[in-house]
């Protein structure tokens, strides 16, 4: 093999050197155009669905912790999203929830659906507590972005609900490639304007609630809404549960405690 | 020679880009094992032998290989994802969690964000950093279910939760002989305080564990985690699934959750000696407690603290903890008829109760202060700031000054203040001129 001589040697390098360069080139060009996250189709929904308005969602709104000014931004669903989630209330489980509910509520009087189940429990629902809020938006760049409003974890117990209402923090999250949260900063304090114009940035296509009851009887009722309507309850009573979620299963169950001696 | 470098610039951008697509959509770590009944049961033992609060202090394994979560600063809930993680990642099982933000996929080791990080250990570390980011004990509800009251179900590697009125959660290391649960947990302070977290070999007051709500919609109590195929399904749908610790009153709940799960009766004075460790550690935790907040107030003089730092120094719910494991070994000591207990044992339990047969409040105003240490002292420590000037308080003058109420939560005050020193509580000017928040007194039974 024929050794390289001064000038070969020079060009050798030279080439190693643009080898090195257009490598690095590459990965800024693969990093910066070739997988930015791109929105990912099962987030996606039609521009024109948005979800209700907040006074058609929520059961006692003005008793709740968060002010109702900041749901203004929010509009009024297409009869495409009525349509579609009508059909998905009955596929697959039927009229369970009725024969659940008239089995541990002991009634004829029957929600006609799901949907109405939470509004013939109304009267009997007292004291919420929101235990967390979730929304989903397209943004105007075409990337989606998600909004959390909860209670701050403290190190020492809330006295009151009041106190715990005023210590609420907004997380903000962007949506990878692969449909997944990314956390951006460690959260904001709640304010209604902060989270109204957080909000305001895009349109909401999927919205959770999670709210906490005390039934008249002082039992224990957990209510997981999204999109404004019913999809779980949990409502543990003395002597009976009444346990429901969209889709999945109603039952009235009877637990039986037996006390071992010891 | 134009040609020739316009071919190689080609060649080289082709096998760049072609190399960026080989690592796309690797995981954080490849799961070859899948969850069974079986790896459940291994599980669970890994944690009795393995977990501890010493397991972000360690920088190597017991085998010797480099520990991944080193140094990482946990809150109460990280510590208990952490404890389901690790295991998942030592022995290639796989993780998932369901999204707390309400998106429909789970988060789990399958994900492919950080396949640009080489090292697998640092890849795990971001990863679990990410948890940490996105969970609290709001987020352990959907991720686990209530379970009966057996050892079955509550055994290492399952976990106890509070309600969201004390947003607390600790990891079940082991299940003592005697149906005591030895405990590993951490605070949100504590989480930046330091990398060595909290155990305690006590039961948790269940008053403060369901504070709030005693109903299973309170998700407090025993739980334990959703096979990762059921993840999305609600609570009841699980195998194992039972509210019946929702039914105990809490009066009894200890007395029954201890009676199924011990295998031995414990004794008199074994219980007893438990449980003056547990309230030893609490007094000594209070000392580092209060420690940051003195030195924080010194740094910052005639400031008043925001509400997020004053929480941070404040120490109501430890100052409550503190009282619980006191009252409990009262109650305890006052419950023995026949105190043939070690002769040492007793000298100890007498001078942090002097009128055991009166009530704690009688006792309270009849307890003078303690200014001698000697051999009946127990659980001497010294809580002064200034290494120059140690300020010494025992077990039994601690207890006096806490059921006096005369220790002050508020991070306003001053360190005298703190530990309650002086014949009467002197606010400082400080405490009296800024808003404070979560005060805390002891009820006297």
């Amino acid at each position: 093999m024929p050794i390289l001589g001064p000038m070969g040697a020079k060009t050798a390098m030279k080439k190693i050197m643009m080898t090195l360069i257009l490598i690095g080139i590459g990965f800024i060009i693969k990093d910066r155009f070739f997988f930015k996250p791109p929105i990912n189709e099962s987030e996606v929904v039609p521009t024109q669905l948005e979800f209700t308005k907040v006074d058609e969602l929520e059961v006692n709104e003005s008793k709740m912790l968060i002010p109702q000014r900041l749901e203004d931004s929010i509009s009024i669903p297409t009869e495409e999203l009525e349509q579609r989630d009508k059909k998905a209330e009955y596929s697959g489980w039927d009229q369970s929830f009725q024969i659940a509910f008239a089995k541990c509520f002991q009634t004829e009087v029957l929600p006609s659906d799901f949907s109405n189940l939470l509004e013939t429990l109304k009267p009997r629902l007292k004291n919420p507590v929101l235990e967390l809020r979730n929304w989903h938006l397209n943004l105007k760049n075409g990337r989606t972005k998600r909004v959390m409003l909860l209670p701050r974890e403290k190190e020492n117990k809330y006295s009151s609900k009041d106190e715990a209402s005023k210590n609420m923090i907004i997380r903000e999250f962007s949506v990878d490639n692969e449909g997944l949260p990314v956390p951006e900063g460690e959260g904001l304090k709640f304010t209604p304007k902060k989270l109204s114009n957080i909000l305001s940035q895009g349109s909401i296509y999927f919205s959770e609630e999670q709210t906490r009851y005390e039934s008249s009887d002082k039992e224990g009722v957990l209510v997981v809404k999204q999109n404004g309507k019913l999809h779980s309850i949990e409502w543990y009573g003395k002597s009976q549960s009444f346990l429901c979620q969209k889709e999945a299963s109603c039952l009235c169950s009877s637990p039986k405690f037996v006390a071992h001696t010891y | 020679m134009k040609n020739q470098a316009l071919t190689l610039m080609c060649w080289v951008f082709l096998v760049t880009i072609l190399s960026s697509f080989s690592v796309v959509n690797a995981e954080v770590w490849n799961d070859t094992e899948v969850w069974s009944k079986e790896k459940e049961a291994e599980y669970s033992q890994w944690v009795k032998t393995h977990w501890g609060k010493n397991f972000f202090n360690q920088k190597n394994l017991s085998d010797g290989t480099v520990n991944p979560f080193y140094g990482l600063r946990v809150d109460c809930a990280d510590v208990v994802y952490t404890m389901r993680l690790a295991y998942s990642y030592f022995y290639q099982l796989p993780f998932a969690i369901n999204d707390p933000t309400g998106g429909s996929k789970l988060i789990s080791n399958k994900m492919s964000r950080y396949d640009n990080i080489t090292d697998q250990n640092t890849r795990v570390k971001k990863f679990m950093s990410y948890i940490y980011n996105v969970t609290s004990t709001r987020s352990l509800p959907k991720d686990t279910f209530a379970v009966e009251i057996n050892s079955q179900w509550i055994k290492p590697g399952a976990l106890i939760l509070t309600t969201a009125t004390n947003h607390h959660s600790w990891s079940i290391k082991d299940i003592l002989n005697i149906g005591v649960p030895w405990l590993v947990f951490n605070s949100t302070v504590g989480a930046a305080s330091s990398v060595v977290i909290q155990d305690r070999k006590t039961w948790p007051n269940p008053h403060w564990v369901f504070e709030g709500n005693s109903t299973a919609a309170g998700n407090a109590g025993f739980r334990y985690w959703k096979p990762i195929d059921k993840l999305q399904k609600p609570q009841w749908e699980q195998e194992g699934y039972s509210d019946e610790q929702y039914k105990i009153s809490l009066n009894r709940w200890v007395n029954i959750a201890q009676g199924r799960l011990k295998t031995q009766n414990e004794k008199p004075d074994d219980t007893l000696k438990r449980l003056m460790e547990v309230s030893c550690e609490e007094l000594r935790s209070r000392v580092g407690a209060i420690k940051d907040g003195v030195l924080y107030l010194a740094a910052n003089p005639n400031v008043c603290m925001s509400y997020q730092t004053y929480d941070n120094y404040s120490t109501p719910s430890r100052d409550q903890r503190f009282f619980d494991s006191l009252m409990e070994l009262r109650n305890m000591y006052a419950s023995l008829s026949d105190k043939s207990l070690p002769a040492e044992l007793v000298n100890h339990l007498n001078k942090i109760f002097p009128e055991i047969e009166k009530s704690a409040k009688e006792e309270s105003k009849l307890m003078e202060e303690i200014n001698n240490f000697d051999t009946n002292s127990y659980c001497t420590v010294n809580y002064s700031t200034s290494p120059k000037n140690e300020k010494w308080i025992d077990l039994a003058e601690a207890k006096r000054r806490l059921f006096k109420g005369m220790m002050s939560n508020n991070p306003h005050d001053y360190l005298e203040v703190r530990w309650g020193e002086g014949n009467k509580k002197m606010p400082s000017s400080l405490s009296i001129r800024c808003q404070s928040w979560d005060q805390w007194e002891p009820k006297l039974p």
